[in-house]
């Protein structure tokens, strides 16, 4: 891939924390359910404004025995706490089905706008939406590739960018802020954050 | 993808009242994005109006005067356009007009002149410049005399149109048609799909008398062909070139835009060739190795194996699902077309277009096309060529065909949908939302049979039915709820966790810094060798190697706040360090910090960093995860040319160097900074001491101070180290409080002054056995470091 950085023909800057997600599954060996949450640095070569070439990423991947009954619904309602908790109790969650491709079926997630509440602004272009996650539920070939039966195990996953998350909780209007580290910067999130 | 309401209502019927915002957002529910609804001609207020009179500007060169008649009034606008003339029929914006961009009209003054309201050139009220003729591009739009005076502009010249520009996904391929489109709409409003008009006669001797294929690759599945014959080449109707300005394609000539027409409506590309330039036949083949072939744009481009030509049996004329070539274009002066409608390899299309040309047909090709939507194009593009061009449609039809024509059947049980989705639904509504999206489904008791049409080629496995099914019932109507499962806390990174926190309450603030960092600072601020992580492609030097100590980047971030005039900084990162020796790839973490200026400011008193702070905050850590009495600050083995050569010391953990405190050289920094580094794998695999209870003594302690006066290479660590050997049973510990450089010393000696303290759990100490072994102390000192009590 262009946006990837080489170290070797073999060695690469991960561009996305879903390599955690295959090396779990396959060191598992079907031998138990799985739920995690990974974060960690990635990179990718573009560097402005909203983005860096080194950013931060947090996904979530649960995979059970279909007995259990993971669902699209369990993926709603995670979601639905964990933005709520990081954007308050207020923020509403949006599913629109999208496309990816290790997902089946696969969903954008939006939340309302925290600049204008939902009703419509520059930074949501008058949609009253902002998008912030990927998810869906684990596409079959996923699951056999890393030695699940897709007809007994099922799951969901997500992901997010925490850097993009962090600017839009605090409002900070410069991604580059996060990694210039100005003490007048740092000092404002030493607090307890309720 | 851009919809044109105006061209979608031609296969659905779309209610009236619907806002076209409310289209796209219904749109967006069911997983296409968009990313402006609008009008087509986004202006208000506009008016058709006749030019009465025309006069030049008394007070410009270029300034009209002209009484304008708009039905009810007549009105006198000044107009900077050269072609406005008396008689002409134009497009007047009103006082109160906006026009797009937010520009608002106003009765104004004009270099002493009254102007009320202003004659519009057709990029004014929001046509794109390229799709406009040169007179337009350059002038105010003259509207033919028929125009009525006094209506609307718009809805005369038909571009009462409203636009949805679609920002799809990889997978819908078979919404980049109109028709695509429709079936899309039929689904969310429940509507059915009108069908295409194909109808058309056809004459003359059947086309394979006189026409041949050949396919010599493997990489085109379809191939069809078919010739119109004594075409007029002419400006488009009306409906036609408007609906291609909606959906962002310039008007050229009639055939020309009949072939775009049908690609954008049926979502297949098609070449029109002309027909006496062709030898009676088309053959499709590999290119050789450094081919030449002079496209369209006339650009000689050269070819290789790995692209896809249309030859005329001698020579190549177009590079398949690119673009044709200039020799068989269709011109002016054409009369016989041949029409093309054929699906070639979609990656190899996406190759060859990705080197030369992604056009609105590579496109199409890449995401793949349905064979059975091959035959309707040419067989549309036949009919729009009779109706819109005068042609003759010859009969019959060259055709070759490898095709998959065939719908996919997928079963998928009414279980299995409920359970992946997390519902309830019954199985009459999952046949519903099948019946809308217009596939055929089958109750079969426990499943559904569902014949997928082949449009549809996204859709291949139970899965994809599934997400139909969550789509267009509406993920909003599913309940979201928490999965119940049993969770454990990971343990990975607590200690990690542990370690930020204390930084942090020792007031320090933590810092994310970038890993990669400029290939002249991986070396430096250590003795280790190892061989650095180099970037094969950096987008800059300043990042193009991971960085292997993180010191480089706190001194950067350092120098950054300095410039920014924070000068007390205290910060903090743990993070990894990457290195290679030999063919051994590694990375660890690793704590580092940097102290200057103020500490603690908040406390209200001057605490300036020195070295003892800086180690006292590796203490602390050290001492808070379990290692008290197990490490010690030991000199360096070798200098590090970046360390100030006395103030700098090495952490050793149970025998282990771990880390490196001490103070930047002055060539380095003229400032007093500090920094402090641990391996932190290295330093968490040493063995702690247990947390255990030792017994608190009821006697008091005995302090006693004591000042000596030693060489400046004597470091503190040493000096205590000495005293703690000498010190047996009775010594409790020391503390260093003050160390001195000056006069009325010699140049080459320091002064340290150590607090000591003894004691016993049994007893009080006497003043006697204090003194026998504060002497045994001193005269260890006064043999082991050459120290002189200082008096």
């Amino acid at each position: 891939m262009q946006d990837s950085f080489y170290i070797t023909d073999k060695y690469l800057l991960r561009t996305q924390t879903s390599s955690v997600q295959a090396r779990t599954m396959v060191a598992n060996e079907e031998k138990s359910p799985i739920r995690i949450i990974t974060l960690g640095k990635t990179y990718r070569r573009e560097d402005d404004a909203t983005h860096s070439h080194q950013f931060n990423q947090i996904e979530g991947l649960v995979i059970d025995r279909k007995e259990t009954k993971i669902s699209l619904a369990d993926l709603k309602g995670t979601l639905e706490v964990f933005m709520k908790k990081m954007l308050g109790e207020k923020t509403e969650l949006r599913f629109r089905p999208s496309y990816f491709p290790f997902t089946e079926p696969s969903y954008e997630v939006d939340v309302t706008c925290f600049k204008c509440g939902g009703k419509g602004c520059s930074l949501c272009k008058q949609t009253g939406w902002i998008e912030v996650l990927g998810s869906g539920m684990v596409h079959p070939n996923v699951l056999r590739m890393n030695g699940y039966d897709p007809d007994k195990y099922a799951g969901f996953a997500f992901g997010t960018g925490i850097d993009r998350l962090a600017m839009f909780k605090y409002g900070i209007t410069d991604m580059r802020y996060l990694y210039a580290n100005d003490i007048k910067f740092l000092s404002q999130f030493d607090r307890m954050d309720k | 993808m851009i919809l044109s309401r105006n061209f979608v209502k031609d296969y659905i019927d779309l209610d009236d009242e619907l806002s076209i915002k409310q289209i796209a957002e219904d749109m967006t529910r069911v997983g296409n994005e968009y990313d402006e609804a609008r009008a087509l001609v986004n202006s208000t207020n506009l008016i058709i109006g006749k030019v009465l009179e025309c006069e030049m500007h008394p007070d410009s060169d270029n300034l009209h005067v002209c009484k304008v008649d708009v039905g009810n009034e007549v009105l006198q606008i000044v107009c900077g356009a050269p072609n406005v003339a008396k008689g002409e029929k134009v497009i007047v914006a009103l006082p109160g007009a906006v026009l797009p961009g937010d520009f608002k009209i106003q009765k104004s003054v004009k270099r002493g002149v009254e102007s009320n309201g202003m004659i519009c050139a057709l990029y004014e009220i929001g046509i794109d410049k390229k799709f406009l003729s040169e007179e337009d591009k350059n002038g105010i739009h003259v509207l033919s005399d028929d125009a009525p005076v006094g209506k609307d502009p718009i809805e005369y010249m038909k571009l009462n149109d409203e636009i949805i520009d679609f920002d799809l996904t990889a997978n819908r391929g078979d919404l980049l048609s109109i028709l695509g489109m429709a079936y899309e709409l039929g689904a969310i409003y429940d509507k059915k799909v009108k069908e295409v008009d194909l109808s058309h006669r056809e004459s003359g001797e059947d086309l394979n008398k006189s026409f041949e294929l050949k396919i010599n690759t493997p990489n085109c599945s379809l191939f069809l062909a078919r010739k119109v014959e004594n075409v007029e080449i002419k400006e488009s109707p009306d409906f036609i070139k408007n609906r291609l300005i909606a959906c962002g394609v310039r008007p050229i000539n009639n055939v020309v835009d009949i072939s775009n027409y049908v690609m954008l409506e049926l979502g297949q590309p098609l070449h029109f060739y002309d027909a006496d330039r062709l030898n009676g036949c088309l053959e499709v083949r590999q290119a050789q190795s450094g081919e030449k072939l002079t496209t369209l744009d006339e650009q000689e481009r050269i070819l290789d194996e790995n692209d896809l030509v249309i030859s005329d049996g001698n020579k190549g004329i177009g590079l398949a699902g690119v673009m044709g070539g200039l020799s068989t274009e269709v011109e002016e002066t054409t009369k016989n077309v041949i029409i093309e409608a054929a699906i070639f390899d979609s990656v190899m299309v996406r190759k060859t277009s990705k080197k030369i040309l992604r056009s609105e047909a590579s496109n199409r090709f890449e995401k793949g096309l349905d064979p059975n939507r091959t035959y309707m194009a040419i067989e549309r593009a036949c009919k729009l060529l009779a109706e819109y061009a005068g042609g003759t449609v010859v009969t019959g039809m060259c055709e070759y065909n490898q095709a998959d024509m065939k719908d996919r059947e997928i079963e998928v049980s009414y279980e299995q949908i409920n359970a992946l989705l997390g519902t309830e639904i019954p199985k009459e509504e999952v046949l519903n939302v099948y019946r809308k999206l217009g596939f055929t489904a089958k109750d079969s008791g426990t499943t559904a049979d569902v014949i997928v049409p082949r449009r549809r080629l996204d859709i291949s496995i139970p899965e994809d039915l599934i997400e139909e099914v969550s789509r267009i019932y509406g993920v909003d109507n599913i309940e979201g709820k928490l999965p119940v499962v049993p969770m454990k806390r990971g343990s990975r990174n607590n200690t990690l966790r542990e370690i930020r926190r204390k930084m942090v309450n020792l007031g320090l603030n933590e810092t994310l810094t970038y890993v990669l960092i400029n290939d002249k600072e991986v070396h430096k601020y250590t003795a280790d060798s190892f061989e650095e992580l180099r970037l094969s492609d950096p987008m800059t030097e300043e990042r193009s190697v991971l960085r292997y100590s993180l010191i480089p980047s706190l001194v950067k971030t350092y120098e950054y706040n300095k410039a920014h005039y924070n000068k007390d900084v205290s910060i903090f990162e743990i993070g990894k360090g990457f290195w290679k020796k030999g063919e051994e790839y590694g990375e660890n973490n690793k704590l580092c910090a940097l102290m200057t200026g103020n500490y603690l400011d908040s406390l209200g008193k001057d605490q300036k960093v020195d070295f003892y702070v800086m180690k006292g905050v590796a203490e602390e850590i050290l001492d808070y995860l379990g290692y008290g009495g197990r490490y010690s600050f030991v000199k360096p083995k070798q200098d590090i040319c970046e360390f100030h050569p006395y103030q700098t010391a090495e952490i050793s953990v149970n025998a282990d160097i771990c880390g490196i405190v001490g103070k930047l050289h002055p060539n380095e920094t003229k400032d007093d900074v500090y920094v402090l580094e641990i391996n932190l794998d290295k330093l968490l695999e040493k063995k702690t001491g247990k947390m255990t209870f030792k017994e608190i003594s009821k006697f008091p302690s005995v302090n006693k101070d004591l000042a000596v006066v030693v060489d400046k290479f004597v470091t503190s660590a040493e000096l205590q180290s000495e005293i703690k050997r000498a010190g047996g049973k009775l010594f409790l510990g020391s503390k260093v409080f003050d160390v001195y450089q000056g006069a009325p010393l010699p140049p080459n000696k320091k002064s340290i002054a150590v607090s000591l303290s003894f004691g016993a759990n049994d007893r009080t100490l006497t003043d006697e056995e204090v003194n026998t072994v504060l002497n045994q102390i001193i005269e260890r000192l006064e043999k082991g470091v050459k120290a002189e009590l200082r008096k």
